[in-house]
Parts: C-alpha cells; structure tokens; sequence
C-alpha cells in the first residue's frame, strides 16, 4: 500500500479541511473588486455598502463551507470481493455527530464521485464503484470529501485514507473442465434429481451455504433455518487442479481459467475440491467453500512479484 | 419535480438546472432589473423581462431555448438598439442598458452552474450601477431584497434538495452575519475626495427647480411642491425665520414682463464689497441637486464655502452642476454693509426698463419724482404706496395676460403671489430712476423637531427686491410690507382663509405634518450618516474615536483588523458548538461516560478498542450481581448512539435510570 491507512473512525477535524477560492469564486472576487473601484469613483454610499455587504459575505461564506464538511466522522465499510474486470463497491459510512444538516458533500474516489446531503446526527453511506483491475488485494486510494456549499464561491476538501481495501478474484475465464471432473459434475447434476437427496445430517444454518442445500421443509416446520450435509460418499467429488491445464499457460492465465472451473461447478452445484501448488481445499460446497477457493486463487503468489 | 445535479453537473454543459432555484434565479435578476425602469429605454427594458419571461418558460419547456446560432444575432440586436437608444456609447445610460441586454441573453443560454454565478455577478453590477440613479432608502431596499433572492438561489442551486424558504432563511442569515463586517468595512474604508475618472456631467432630471428667469406665475409653480430643497443645521440657536433670506439666482434683465439674469452684471460690475458688523450666524447646508450651478446661503454669506465662487452680485455658485446632493459649510452676517461702487454702465443696466413697459407705474413714479424727493424719499413713498394699495397674498393669482403684468398686478387685480410684488417694486424702483434688481431664492424654513435641521422647501421660495441706496444694497421684500405674517409666520397664515394651500401646509393636518417630520427626519438621517459618510464626515468620526488625522494607510490597517476581529466575533458561534469534544452534545454518551468513570473506580477501565458491548460483558462476567443492569446499560447505550428509529427519549430515561441505580 503506497500510503499508510488511518485508524478508523476518521474524524474531519478542522486541521485537516483545505480551502480555497473555486474558479467562480475568484471571478466574484474579482467583481467586488471591480465594484470597489466604481465605488471609490462615484463616492456613492450605497455602492460602498452593497460591494462590502458582497465581499463580507464572501467572507462568511467561507466559514459556512469549512464547516459544512468539518467534524464528520468517516469509517470506510468491509468491500464485498468483486472479480477482476467488475466493479469494485466501497461504501465509506459518514457520521454527521452535530445538529446541522450538511449539503451537498462530495465524495470522490479515483473517477468515482457521489453527491449526498447528510443529515444532523445520522450516519450516511456513501458507494463509490471503481473497476476492480487485478487479482489480489486492491487497496482503495486517498478518499476526497468536499463540498462546495452554500455559495459554490469556496470549495473546502480533506483527504482520508481509511482502510478501504477488496479482495479481487481472478477474472474467470472458460475452457471446457477437464474429463473427470465433468463426469462429476454430471452425477452432481443428476443427483439433484427428486427423490435423490440422501440427506446425512441437519446442521444450523451458516452463511454461505448453497440455498438448494437448505432444509427448506424443516423452514415450513416452524424450525430455524438448516442446512443439510449430503452424504460426501453419495455426491461425485471433483477436483480442479494446477496440472490439469496445458503446462504451456502461465501463471495468471491459468488462475483464470481456474477461477472459471470455480464458477463452473459452483453453477452445478457441484462438491469439488482444488489443488494448487502447496495448497489443498478440500472438496465441499456452499457459497463458502467457493469463496475460499477463490480467495487461494486471488491470493496466489504472483511468480513476477514474489 | 426536483432534479439532483449529477455529480458531474459542474463541467456538463447540458444539465438542466434545477426548478426551485433557477425560478429564484430569475426573481433576483427580476428585481435587480426593477430600479432600472425608470430610465432604461422602455423598449429595452422590455426586452430584458421577456427574455427573464422566456428563460422562465425554458424551464419546464426545455425545447424552446434558443439555438446558440441566434444568440448572437440577439446580442448584436441588443447592442444596436442601445446605440439607437441612447446616442452617447460611453454614457452611464448606455453601460446599465448594455448589462440589461447582457444580462438577458446570458439567462438565456445560462445551462450549467458556472452560468449561474455569472449571471448573478452581472446581477450584483446592474443592483450597483442603480445607486448611480437614486440613493433613497426605497432603492436601497430594493437591492437588498435582489441580493438575499440571489443569495438564496446560489445556495438552491448547490443544495438543490433544499426548499425555498429554507434557502432564503439561511441567506438571511449570511446577510446578518455579513452585516457588521460590512458596517465596518463602510466606516473605516478610507475615503477619497477626487473620483478616479471623469463622472461626466449628468443633470437632475424632472425636478422643479428655481431658474434664472421670472415670469408671473413661474415661482407659484414651485409651491406645489413640498419637496425639500435644503437642510441646515446651526452651531447655536437658529436666527428668526423673519431673517432667513436664502439667496437664490440674481435677476436684472427685464423686457416688461419677465425677469432674468444673463450674466452681463459679472462683466465690469465696479468696487464690490462686503463689510460684516457684528455677531454671524454659523451653519451647514446639505443642499439637495437641482441641475444648476447656484448654492443657497442665509444673507449674506462672509465668505464662499471651498469649491465655490462668490460672485459680484453676492451670488455663491459652483462651477460644476450640482447633480448630487452637497454639504458645505458657511458662515452669514447678521448685520452687513453690501457695497457696491458701481461702474456707469451697471448703473444704466440697473435703472433699465423697456420703453413703453408699464406705463401706469411708470407715470405714478413720475409724479412723485416730479415732487423732487430724495431717493430714500421714493423708497419709503413706494413702500407707503404698496402697504394702502391694499394688495392681497394670493396662492392662485388671477392670471393676467397683459403684457404690463406689474401695472395689472398693482392696479387691477390686486392680488398675487410673491413674484408680482417683487416684480412690481422693482420696476416702480427703476421707474424713479433708482438701481434695483430682483433676488430669487426661498425665504424661512422650519425646523424639524426631531433632529433640529432646518428645512427649507420648494414652496418657502420667494421674490424679492434689492434696491441700491448711496452704494449700498439693500433688501425691500414688497410680500413682507403687504403681508407681514408671510415672512413671520409663513405661508399658511398669510393666505386668506378658503385659498387652497398645499396639501401639508393646512393646519388640519398637523398630525399628518408631525409623521412627515418624523419621515424627513429619518430621510435626513439616511442622507447625513449613510449617503453623507464622505472623508469630512470620517475623519470627524476618527476624531471622536482619539484618532485625529489618521492617515490613510494606517486607516487601512485599522479597517483590517476589525475587520477580522468583527469577522472572528460573528463567525466563532459558528463553529464553537462543534469543536467541542466529538460526541460530548450527546446526553447518551454524557451517560455512558459517567458510567465508564464508575466501573473505572471499580477497577474495570474500557479498553479504547471495547465496544459498549464487549465492555459490558466483560463487567457481567467479572461482577456477576451487576449483570442484568450492566448488560441492559450496554444495550439501551448502542440503541441510543447507533439505532435510527431506537434514538427516542424514552431509553434515555431508562438508560439514566439504570445508571442511576446502579449500586456495586
């Protein structure tokens, strides 16, 4: 990470809010300044008073900006894993402790910008989405708040660095499975079929576990929510593995077509396991199981930057 | 039907701007137009609202704006009909009307913020440019609503979520935050007493006004006015209204019915001289504008105010026209010698009248001169005559079209207003051979008893005679010897019952003049501490502050740091209430940090990293007896700081309650 990440939550204090002139800003500086001169030259009360009252409340405009953004408190939200060439969603949660309502707060994340009012002392999210580039961690960059209110003449800003970061999965990519995890999936499927469930256990409901897998009869029951545990030895295990791709694919492209068998037999409803260099998960199912397999994927050494 | 402005709606040129403050918008520029109408040539001030009307209608009918291709056909139509309008092109008239068209045109293709906060510096220009008109707090009044209307729909357009009424509410408030830099800004900008460029002359417009010339029935004209030409306030007690002769215009050319002065008695007028005896009278006067060149002093003045001349006919003017209101100060005799030497041919100029004019008078100072009297003889005849002849004060004079309007006056109708008295003595004066001339000007005044100024009005202006006597001038007010209580009492009592007197002058209405008084006196206020703050009034105002001749600069520093301490004062309510702790305003975590200091005293301190909840369970499984209570503490705690629909009055009840009977 290029910048150190702060702790949390981030409170805008008024050290570190910027301000400066907006280019509409400067150009009605420039105008009282104009109107300063005619009234100098006409020695017309009035004029000397309207250009004062302008550029007195330029002044107080000012003040009205920095505190319309000074005193939030910022928290930056944990990042749902998005694939590589998805969008990335970091949600920052804006804490507005006082008793005004705040306008038109910006908030600016790379090329992602979202404009919302907050209101006194409730917390507001705010989503950016930027594209999610690599594999691996992405670390989101220096979040900027800023506003412009109440007279767009000042915009006064502050840059956070929370700890916004999300995990990116490679980007799957497809290729035909390879023959005996087919077959696997193919029963997987097949077993699906009514009256084929050979149900082995009931246990609590976790999340991440498969919705076909939920004991949706023991649900109309009154129960709480279960999941069944199938019979491992009744369900066809599939493997995806390292060596089941051609040895001619690299590093990265393998991981993709890896994170694309993933999917594959997720879709399927598959029990699969993976097996990569130094690692193996076990085959099970379920949103979680997936979710780690991913994760080893998106985490694996990368050969050009060990 | 609200539109938020996309996030990026600052660099699009296309996006819509949003209702509530683009109708605003409209209304300020609306307003900002209004003082205008008066002398904007009314085809342009027409133009400029319908394209404020058309911008309207663009609102809710986007496909009516214009195509850019016809904006600038537009403007050159715009530009043209301000030169056709108005022949001088760097003329004041000509700049308001060129940013009225402007305006209008840029409403027209106003599309993103960025317009928007051009069109309102055009706003902010055409509100100032309206003061180089008018001055009166009715104008003022006006641009302080177009400001706030502005002001408020900058702050709509940046909150575009926000309702009208709020907005307006919190421009209001920027304007009364803004109030008291301003007035310090106003007191200590240093003042400078020469323009920085030329203002060009422009004269008053519609106001009547005394003239050079005289004719019967031309000052009556000026007593339907009660508007008010002059204000004078007097180190001491004012002098008798009986002696207030404001002297105006000097006339010496008559042609038999009207009076005028051309001039010609500044060319070789002879020894003129003023020699003052005894005590004078010492006042200001804030002389309202009138057009001409000719400023009012009681007679006579001992000397000429600064940038003004002191004429051989005892006449102060200036050489500029007074178009703006002025306040000089002079000091007047009140006992005097007017000397006057005077050349042969001012004496032949003084005597003049034209041959066949006014026979009747002219016969009638034949006779007596015919009795070899003396020129004092002839004046104090004249004076007998005018005092029998039974002549009446009138307001509505018969109107006379002889062309001997002084024989008609004296003979015939008998009745008149101050100009066919001071008319008619002076060419009886001249018929007898003796120099005389007329002097307009207004005479008395009253005093206002709510700021003891002195108010002299269009209808205290009077006529009278001057009569040059062993080479001194001196003043024979013909109305006075008819009508005494013209000059004591005023107007009012010297007209007959029944004569229509104008509207104030009727004792009816006093309490209606006591309301004027008071108005005038707040117009007199504005005038004098606002319209009338020049450099003499501030560095008075630094005198009494210790400051005596402050220069300059330092007056710039001075305005500075009061500027920011002014600022600082208005701006810390602002923000003191936030920069105390984060979250200390919540009565909830008040509580919570009262009880967090107890369990402290208990050994059990929360570690910065614990969560209400954390912390609680903690207490629970270290002191078991306190669980219920500590766990309820910990729960109502993150309802009240955390919850949404949880945050109600109730649970902080029961959240003090629980504190409150927590006994380890």
């Amino acid at each position: 990470m290029p910048e150190r990440s702060e702790p949390e939550p981030i409170r805008i204090g008024q050290r570190r809010v910027y301000i400066l002139p907006t280019g509409p800003g400067l150009v009605f500086g420039a105008c009282v300044a104009v109107m300063l001169l005619g009234s100098v030259n006409y020695a017309l009360s009035l004029a000397y008073m309207l250009t004062f009252l302008l550029a007195a409340t330029g002044l107080v405009a000012s003040v009205h900006t920095f505190r319309n953004l000074a005193w939030l408190s910022v928290r930056a939200m944990p990042s749902n894993p998005v694939f590589a060439g998805g969008t990335a969603r970091f949600t920052l949660q804006v804490d507005n402790p006082g008793s005004r309502d705040r306008y038109s707060i910006r908030a600016q994340l790379e090329q992602a910008v979202a404009l919302t009012d907050l209101p006194r002392q409730s917390v507001t999210s705010i989503t950016l989405d930027i594209p999610a580039r690599h594999r691996g961690w992405q670390s989101a960059g220096p979040f900027t708040l800023e506003t412009r209110y109440p007279l767009g003449l000042f915009r006064a800003w502050a840059v956070l660095r929370p700890t916004a970061r999300v995990l990116v999965y490679p980007r799957p990519r497809t290729r035909p499975l390879p023959q005996a995890s087919t077959a696997a999936a193919e029963a997987a499927s097949r077993s699906r079929g009514p009256g084929q469930d050979e149900v082995a256990d009931l246990r609590p409901y976790r999340e991440g576990d498969a919705l076909s897998h939920v004991a949706w009869k023991s649900l109309a029951r009154g129960d709480l929510l279960f999941t069944r545990v199938l019979d491992a030895t009744q369900s066809t295990q599939a493997w995806i593995d390292w060596v089941d791709l051609p040895a001619d694919i690299g590093t990265e492209d393998r991981l993709e077509y890896l994170s694309g068998w993933v999917i594959e037999l997720q879709d399927k409803g598959a029990t699969f396991g993976l097996r990569l260099p130094g690692t193996v998960i076990e085959p099970a199912s379920g949103l979680a199981h997936v979710a780690r397999c991913l994760e080893r994927l998106a985490l694996f050494p990368d050969n050009r930057n060990p | 039907m609200t539109r938020r402005p996309d996030p990026h709606g600052l660099a699009q040129a296309d996006a819509a701007l949003p209702d509530r403050p683009a109708g605003m918008l409209l209304a300020g520029a609306g307003a900002s137009l209004l003082p205008h109408l008066g002398h904007l040539p009314p085809l342009l001030s027409m133009a400029a609202f319908a394209m404020l009307f058309w911008r309207g209608l663009m609102q809710w009918r986007p496909g009516l704006r214009p195509p850019r291709m016809l904006l600038l056909p537009l403007m050159l139509a715009g530009l043209a009909g301000v030169v056709v309008s108005d022949q001088r092109l760097l003329s004041r008239d000509a700049g308001v009307s060129v940013l009225a068209v402007f305006l209008g045109l840029k409403l027209l293709e106003t599309r993103a913020l960025r317009d928007v906060q051009v069109v309102a510096c055009l706003c902010f220009f055409l509100v100032l440019t309206a003061f180089m008109y008018d001055q009166s707090p009715r104008v003022a009044g006006l641009a302080l609503v177009a400001l706030w209307v502005l002001l408020a729909a900058l702050i709509g357009f940046q909150a575009s979520a926000r309702h009208t009424a709020s907005t307006l509410r919190e421009a209001a408030l920027m304007l009364v935050q803004a109030a008291p830099v301003m007035v310090v800004l106003f007191v200590l900008f240093p003042r400078v007493s020469t323009p920085l460029w030329g203002l060009g002359a422009q004269t008053g417009r519609g106001v009547t006004v005394l003239t050079e010339t005289m004719q019967p029935g031309s000052i009556g004209e000026l007593t339907r006015s009660d508007s008010i030409v002059l204000r004078a306030r007097f180190d001491g007690t004012p002098p008798s209204r009986s002696s207030l002769y404001w002297r105006g215009p000097v006339l010496e050319q008559f042609d038999g019915i009207a009076w005028s002065a051309d001039g010609s008695g500044l060319h070789d007028p002879g020894t003129v001289k003023m020699r003052s005896e005894g005590p004078t009278v010492d006042y200001e006067v804030t002389l309202e504008p009138h057009g001409q060149h000719w400023v009012f002093a009681i007679e006579l003045p001992t000397a000429a105010p600064t940038d003004t001349d002191y004429l051989p006919d005892y006449r102060l003017t200036r050489r500029d026209r007074i178009t703006e209101r002025v306040r000089y100060r002079v000091s007047s005799s009140r006992a005097y010698e007017a000397i006057h030497e005077a050349s042969p041919r001012t004496l032949r100029r003084l005597t003049y009248l034209p041959a066949t004019s006014n026979p009747r008078l002219t016969k009638l100072a034949r006779t007596w001169l015919a009795e070899g009297i003396g020129d004092r003889a002839f004046v104090a005849r004249a004076i007998a005559f005018f005092r029998e002849q039974g002549l009446t004060y009138t307001l509505t004079p018969p109107t006379s079209t002889s062309e001997h309007s002084a024989d008609a006056f004296v003979f015939e109708s008998r009745a008149g207003f101050c100009e066919h008295f001071a008319s008619a003595f002076t060419v009886l004066m001249r018929a007898g051979g003796i120099p005389a001339r007329v002097v307009t000007g207004y005479q008395g005044g009253e005093i206002n008893p709510v700021d003891n100024y002195l108010e002299v009005r269009q209808d205290d202006a009077h006529a009278w005679t001057e009569v040059l006597l062993d080479s001194r001038w001196q003043r024979i007010d013909p109305t006075a010897i008819a009508q005494p209580l013209r000059i004591e009492e005023g107007m009012a009592r010297a007209v007959p019952p029944g004569d229509p007197l104008p509207f104030f002058g009727q004792r009816a209405f006093s309490h209606l003049a006591r309301w004027r008084n008071h108005w005038d006196a707040l117009g007199n206020g504005w005038n004098q501490h606002v319209l009338g703050f020049d450099r003499a009034r501030q560095s008075t105002l630094m005198t009494r502050f210790g400051l005596a001749g402050i220069d300059e600069t330092r007056l710039a520093a001075l305005m500075m740091a009061a500027a920011g301490i002014v600022l600082a004062l208005v701006v810390l309510p602002l923000i003191i209430p936030a920069l105390r702790l984060p979250g200390r305003s919540d009565p909830a975590h008040r509580l919570w940090l009262r009880f967090c200091a107890r369990m402290a005293r208990l050994g059990l301190e929360r570690a910065p990293s614990e969560g209400a909840e954390a912390f609680t369970c903690r207490i629970a499984k270290a002191r078991p007896e306190l669980a219920p209570q500590v766990i309820e503490i910990g729960r109502i705690y993150n309802e009240l700081r955390y919850g949404v629909s949880t945050r109600t009055p109730e649970r902080l009840r029961r959240l003090r309650q629980c504190i409150a009977r927590l006994r380890p």
